[in-house]
């Protein structure tokens, strides 16, 4: 059974149709990618997705139940994280707070942060423990105490993608995580993003503007064109194709590659 | 000395005021312009119920933050949704609508006469007779509230209050209702208020609409930027700075009138040389948005 399900999702800013009659599937536990030239409306899918913005038509299942007139943050809780193009790191907060503010705790109710009983304190110290492995994870612990704005921007990315990752999502969407990233940075976030498909059971999709990052982690692949969904497929069936080419390239290459 | 204790009294109270505030403005970005309302309707509950009902303080100062702080949750549940501007209108209005209706509303608030008569604090079998009594009171029940706020912003509470006011996109893909924190957080705002409104009632034993009019959420908006957002420490200098300094010019001969216009160009020129030499307040933690 799918994880996600978009059914002829249409999304119209005006008189401009960014997402236009959009389907697709995504399986549990796979890399999904959403590739296409900019404007494409890959970023408007992600907001229509984890419901930053309202579809004007079609359907959105995820988990099995219908979001498609949820909230962002009810969609959140059930299970879907995202990162943003921008790390949007929150000024004033450490990089410890940042992973921390992702729990779900009791004490995010004033009545038990002012009572603050066992149960709370067991929570927080669990929070903190699993916070300390996720920054271990992205090699920031020895900047815990750091405010997240003084990090590097390649720290900030993997800072934003252990904020998300420490909702417990099922399903994360990363928007072009590896802008900005140098060599080094790029093998890590590739190991990091298939090690949470394969090992820890996390269904992934991304956008991604690298296309070789694409080819070699990616599962299924959609190209979108102008808000339509033109071409899907596996890397394999992919990675030649005159349509994928031509969105890229222009029409004039893909005729030369053919 | 009594002049002193009752002059720190009322520090003690603005600081409850402004810890209130702070809850709002500093952490959560909401510019709420109807403090001086909430402050009223905790006033007048208090008072009412004291002099009335003749109930104990214990159970006036829970209803005073009853009233205040459901009335902010009422309010905040619609208007919480608008964005920053039409939100400052709608508090703006709140203030006006409540100064209207303690002045009007003769039969329950005797309108322009106000309450006479209110008793003071009398607390677990110990009753506030004199000046003294009264500061240490009020000076325990502040440094409570001030504990308690403290409890609240460093919590997982007070973490997502920070979360939602750098970025609420972000906020919200993690799971924040930001519409219920907000109005959680004006609620207990408003309950903070409420319970320094009853405060003041006990200690000036006598209250009028006059005194909650729009100038006092001035007054407070200004000691929260002077002592500064985010800081126990600058809820206290706050008031305290703008209460006792312009006290001070009572010692230094000038006449009547004069202590007046003097006392608001301070408070002009000390909010001007903020601005520019340290805009975050004298302890302040968190920036204003």
């Amino acid at each position: 059974m799918s994880i996600l399900e978009l059914s002829h999702v249409t999304r119209h800013f005006g008189g401009v149709t960014a997402v236009d009659e959009v389907t697709f599937a995504v399986e549990p536990r796979t890399i999904t990618s959403l590739v296409g030239p900019n404007g494409a409306g890959k970023t408007t899918v992600f907001n229509l997705i984890s419901k930053l913005v309202q579809p004007s038509s079609g359907s959105i299942v995820f988990d099995g139940a219908d979001i498609t007139a949820f909230q962002s943050y009810k969609v959140a809780r059930r299970g879907l994280g995202r990162t943003f193009q921008d790390p949007r790191m929150f000024a004033g907060m450490s990089v410890l707070e940042h992973v921390l503010s992702s729990f779900s705790l009791p004490d995010e109710n004033p009545v038990f942060a002012i009572l603050s009983g066992p149960r709370v304190r067991a929570a927080r110290r669990t929070a903190l423990l699993g916070a300390g492995a996720l920054l271990d994870q992205f090699g920031l612990r020895h900047r815990f105490a750091d405010l997240a704005q003084d990090l590097s921007f390649g720290e900030q990315r993997f800072l934003s993608i252990a904020r998300t990752l420490a909702c417990d999502p099922k399903l994360i969407l990363l928007d072009e995580p590896s802008v900005g990233l140098d060599a080094n940075d790029l093998e890590k976030l590739k190991r990091m993003i298939v090690y949470l498909a394969r090992e820890c059971g996390k269904t992934i999709i991304i956008i991604e503007h690298n296309l070789d990052v694409i080819f070699e982690i990616s599962d299924e692949i959609h190209l979108l064109v102008s808000g339509k969904l033109v071409l899907s497929g596996r890397p394999d069936e992919l990675r030649r194709h005159p349509t994928m080419i031509e969105a890229y390239l222009g029409g004039a290459y893909a005729t030369l590659s053919t | 000395m009594d002049y002193v204790y009752s002059l720190m009294s009322q520090v003690c109270i603005y600081a409850i005021s402004v810890a209130a505030l702070d809850l709002l403005v500093g952490y959560t970005t909401i510019l709420s312009f109807g403090h001086a309302a909430f402050i009223g309707i905790g006033a007048y509950t208090g008072a009412l119920l004291l002099t009335d009902l003749h109930v104990g303080t214990p159970v006036a100062l829970i209803a005073s933050m009853a009233a205040s702080g459901s009335i902010a949750y009422a309010i905040g549940v619609p208007t919480l949704r608008l964005s920053g501007d039409y939100f400052i209108l709608a508090t703006l209005g709140l203030s006006v609508v409540t100064s209207s209706i303690l002045e009007n509303w003769m039969d329950l608030t005797n309108g322009p006469f106000g309450i006479f008569g209110i008793p003071t604090l009398s607390l677990f079998g110990y009753q506030a007779r004199s000046p003294l009594d009264f500061f240490v009171t009020v000076a325990v029940i502040t440094a409570i509230v001030l504990f308690l706020k403290q409890l609240l912003v460093t919590s997982s509470y007070g973490l997502s209050l920070r979360a939602l006011k750098e970025d609420d996109v972000v906020a919200s893909s993690q799971g924040k209702n930001a519409t219920r924190l907000r109005v959680i957080t004006f609620a207990i705002g408003g309950a903070g208020a409420g319970l320094a409104g009853m405060l003041t009632a006990c200690n000036l034993r006598f209250i009028d609409p006059s005194l909650f009019h729009l100038n006092l959420t001035i007054f407070i908006w200004a000691a929260l930027f002077v002592g500064g957002c985010g800081s126990w420490l600058g809820n206290l200098i706050g008031p305290f700075l703008l209460l006792c300094l312009p006290e001070a010019l009572r010692f230094v001969g000038l006449e009547g009138t004069a202590v007046a216009h003097v006392r608001e160009l301070f408070y002009g020129g000390v909010l001007i040389a903020l601005t520019m030499f340290r805009p975050q307040g004298i302890a302040g933690k968190l920036r204003i948005r």
